[in-house]
């Protein structure tokens, strides 16, 4: 399991510049041992966060966001319309899994234009309710899709 | 000279990187997925333009339609007397129409092409430079649908299991041009499609095969010309503003009791397909 906080990421993100960089071991990230699998703890005073994960790859040595439809949820019947969630000091989310698509990435939907986004380098990034606060997990590498957990799921 | 697409045949082409093949199906939570692996396709076309001329405002991506959709699952209870139940999705008036044009979540209807996000290569934008001006795109599609495991039938209150599905997604997929104006010219087109139908029987619904329902076929890149007439009215279209993404979504309706897109039966019944 790797671990990452706001700031030291926050150094290499591209794209995060207009942002508020947070304080540090507040909010931490962690990627688990299944690629695109990750968990959400709050270190710091509860915080109100936004309920959509940015998803960010690594193109030519600069972290990009991919669109992709994933949550910062536990369960998939939360509407991500309904807003912003707290999380307590010490709360822990272990949302779904990302399995690498564009569409359906975490929970279950039908796609007909849908993409597979491996392989490659990745990682997320969650964000406080107004979006001025990014919290950037570690990178992690999503394999090809014949490699990918989508794939074995067909055993 | 005003900045013109070149016809030569050598300064575009579209070619097909990834075939796709429809995925055995799989359980993930409380639904039985259909996931095709990728087709993946190349393309680039050429601006012609004089020293001065600038690309600014072309556009070179690609757009596709989805022009036939089967989509259709049915249930059976444990025993005869528990019942069946068969959903139609791919028919009117749970799924609103047949042809759509088909475009990823993020990329708004509006704007034609099927994938304009910034990161993803599905648009080049022409500029200011020399000419001749390759833009290069690339193009990837994953088509994936679901059936929740079980429903409960409400004629004898007991529930059934997913018995049987097919699903047939057909596509034209083009590479095209638009200029400054907005208008569309097509260069080149492919046709594919992924096509799956299984049953499943119990317990743990161990997937059987129907070959001559399951498949995936990618057509010979061909020089697009007059487009054809089955899905024509929804390629570049500003009316339509329902992606196939919208359209097959609301269809999901089809699962709720009492949708005419819902049939049941208080004993096992071998429903016609074909019905809406």
């Amino acid at each position: 399991m790797t671990v990452a906080m706001c700031l030291s990421c926050a150094r290499t993100a591209s794209n995060a510049a207009a942002k508020t960089d947070a304080p540090p071991e507040t909010i931490l990230v962690r990627n688990l041992e299944t690629p695109g699998a990750f968990e959400v703890e709050n270190r710091g005073a509860p915080l109100a966060m936004y309920s959509q994960v940015i998803v960010q790859q690594m193109v030519e040595g600069k972290w990009q966001d991919r669109a992709t439809d994933l949550i910062l949820s536990e369960t998939c019947d939360w509407n991500p319309k309904a807003g912003c969630r707290t999380l307590g000091h010490g709360a822990k989310l272990h949302p779904p899994a990302w399995n690498g698509l564009i569409c359906s990435g975490q929970c279950p939907l039908g796609c007909r234009a849908n993409a597979y986004l491996g392989p490659g380098s990745f990682r997320f990034v969650v964000m406080s309710c107004d979006q001025k606060q990014r919290f950037y997990g570690p990178a992690f590498t999503m394999p090809d899709y014949d490699h990918s957990q989508l794939k074995k799921k067909e055993g | 000279m005003a900045v013109t697409v070149s016809s030569n045949p050598s300064d575009f082409e579209l070619l097909i990187a990834a075939r796709p093949a429809p995925g055995v199906p799989s359980i993930e939570g409380n639904g039985m997925f259909f996931t095709a692996s990728p087709i993946r396709l190349t393309g680039f076309a050429t601006l012609l333009g004089n020293p001065g001329d600038s690309g600014a405002g072309w556009k070179v991506g690609f757009i596709q339609a989805q022009w036939v959709e089967t989509n259709w699952c049915s249930y059976r209870g444990a025993v005869a007397s528990d019942g069946s139940i068969f959903i139609q999705r791919g028919k009117a008036p749970s799924r609103s129409k047949q042809a759509c044009r088909d475009c990823v979540d993020h990329s708004p209807m509006a704007e034609v092409f099927y994938n304009i996000g910034p990161n993803e290569g599905g648009v080049a934008l022409g500029a200011a430079g020399r000419f001749p001006m390759v833009l290069r795109v690339r193009h990837q599609d994953q088509p994936r649908d679901r059936c929740p495991l079980t429903l409960q039938n409400t004629l004898t209150g007991r529930t059934n299991f997913l018995h049987e599905a097919q699903f047939e997604f057909l596509f034209c997929t083009l590479l095209s041009v638009q200029d400054p104006a907005g208008n569309f010219q097509h260069l080149m087109g492919v046709y594919w499609n992924v096509r799956w139908q299984y049953t499943f029987t119990q317990p743990g619904y161990r997937a059987t095969v129907k070959p001559l329902g399951t498949g995936a076929v990618v057509g010979a890149p061909f020089r697009a010309g007059q487009i054809d007439h089955r899905f024509a009215s929804v390629l570049t279209s500003p009316a339509e503003t329902q992606s196939c993404n919208m359209i097959f979504r609301a269809a999901t309706s089809a699962f709720n009791p009492g949708s005419p897109n819902r049939h049941e039966s208080r004993v096992w019944t071998d429903f016609t397909v074909t019905a809406p």
